[in-house]
């Protein structure tokens, strides 16, 4: 069974996404604490990581960067709902880290059949080796685009 | 598989609704209370939320418009076991106020089962609508922007 860790400090936000992922399959290691976390990415065995970035004890980035650094194929989906526009005067999280190779982009509050998605290609994509990475599509109001080397998939709203 | 959150106080009828919905195939998340399901949909885009209108603390309205803050999609359906009438009573028009707010349906407890579930039904077809409108808009926009 494919293991996935998924990171968030809102302990419901987890308990949904560990309910969505349970029902198609995966087993779910769910967890709020930042610290916890950067153990679990570094000594657990998961095929994919889903990180919040607004974590209590430590930035998400770090989690993430640990995560890099002990499993740098092991894909992670970086979610945060501080996603802005630009020019009003606030940080685009997530688009700031667009040069982060490996990671995938979730936008809160995303819908569940789009996790469940990026999910899928995700772990599909790492079940086959060397597969030449998307460039560009679109469909189902979802994007998938390649940019600066880093896999981005942004759904749309 | 479509998903309802439903926020209400009352573990009763979180739990009767619950079974209802899970025996309709849709996939079910519980919030006790209005900040509780405020931070759930800032995490998770529901196709439908369920809002009780009485609760202590935050009530239905101040959740709902907090709710629209974050999605402005969201749809939702309101009950509540004030009747409309109330207001002669002193209490105020809640159900009314949450359909002014743009709710699906407003539903007066007790209700028909069968009213929740077309209601909830009626609730993610506005959504689906909403969102085919809006990538319609966006993909017309840019479709101009091309051509310009």
């Amino acid at each position: 069974m494919t293991r996935i860790l998924v990171v968030d400090d809102e302990i419901g936000v987890c308990c949904v996404i560990q309910h969505l992922l349970a029902r198609h399959g995966y087993a779910v290691t769910a967890m709020t604490d930042g610290r916890a976390a950067r153990e679990a990415v570094v000594c657990g065995d998961y095929a994919a990581a889903l990180i919040d970035l607004n974590l209590a004890n430590i930035d998400g980035k770090e989690v993430i960067r640990a995560a890099r650094a002990a499993r740098p194929e092991m894909p992670i989906v970086m979610m945060s709902g501080m996603v802005l526009e630009s020019g009003r005067g606030a940080t685009d999280v997530l688009g700031m880290s667009i040069k982060v190779s490996g990671v995938y982009r979730l936008a809160k509050p995303f819908k569940p059949k789009d996790l469940l998605q990026l999910i899928s290609e995700i772990i599909s994509q790492e079940d086959v080796p060397q597969r030449t990475e998307v460039a560009a599509t679109s469909g189902n109001g979802r994007q998938l685009a390649a940019q600066n080397g880093c896999k981005a998939w942004m759904p749309g709203r | 598989m479509p998903t309802v959150l439903i926020i209400d106080d009352d573990q009763a009828t979180r739990t009767a609704l619950e079974l209802l919905l899970k025996k309709k195939k849709f996939g079910v998340f519980l919030a006790p209370d209005g900040p509780t399901g405020i931070r759930l949909v800032g995490g998770v885009s529901f196709d439908a939320v369920v809002i009780d209108m009485f609760m202590p603390g935050m009530d239905g309205i101040a959740t709902i418009r907090e709710l629209i803050k974050i999605d402005p999609t969201v749809p939702f359906v309101a009950i509540s076991g004030y009747a409309f009438t109330d207001r002669r009573q002193g209490a105020p028009d809640f159900l009314g106020m949450a359909i002014k707010l743009g709710a699906t349906a407003a539903l007066q407890k007790p209700f028909d089962i069968l009213d929740l579930l077309e209601a909830v039904d009626r609730a993610i077809e506005e959504r689906q609508r909403l969102l085919t409108g809006a990538q319609q808009h966006s993909s017309d926009s840019s479709s101009v922007r091309k051509a310009s």
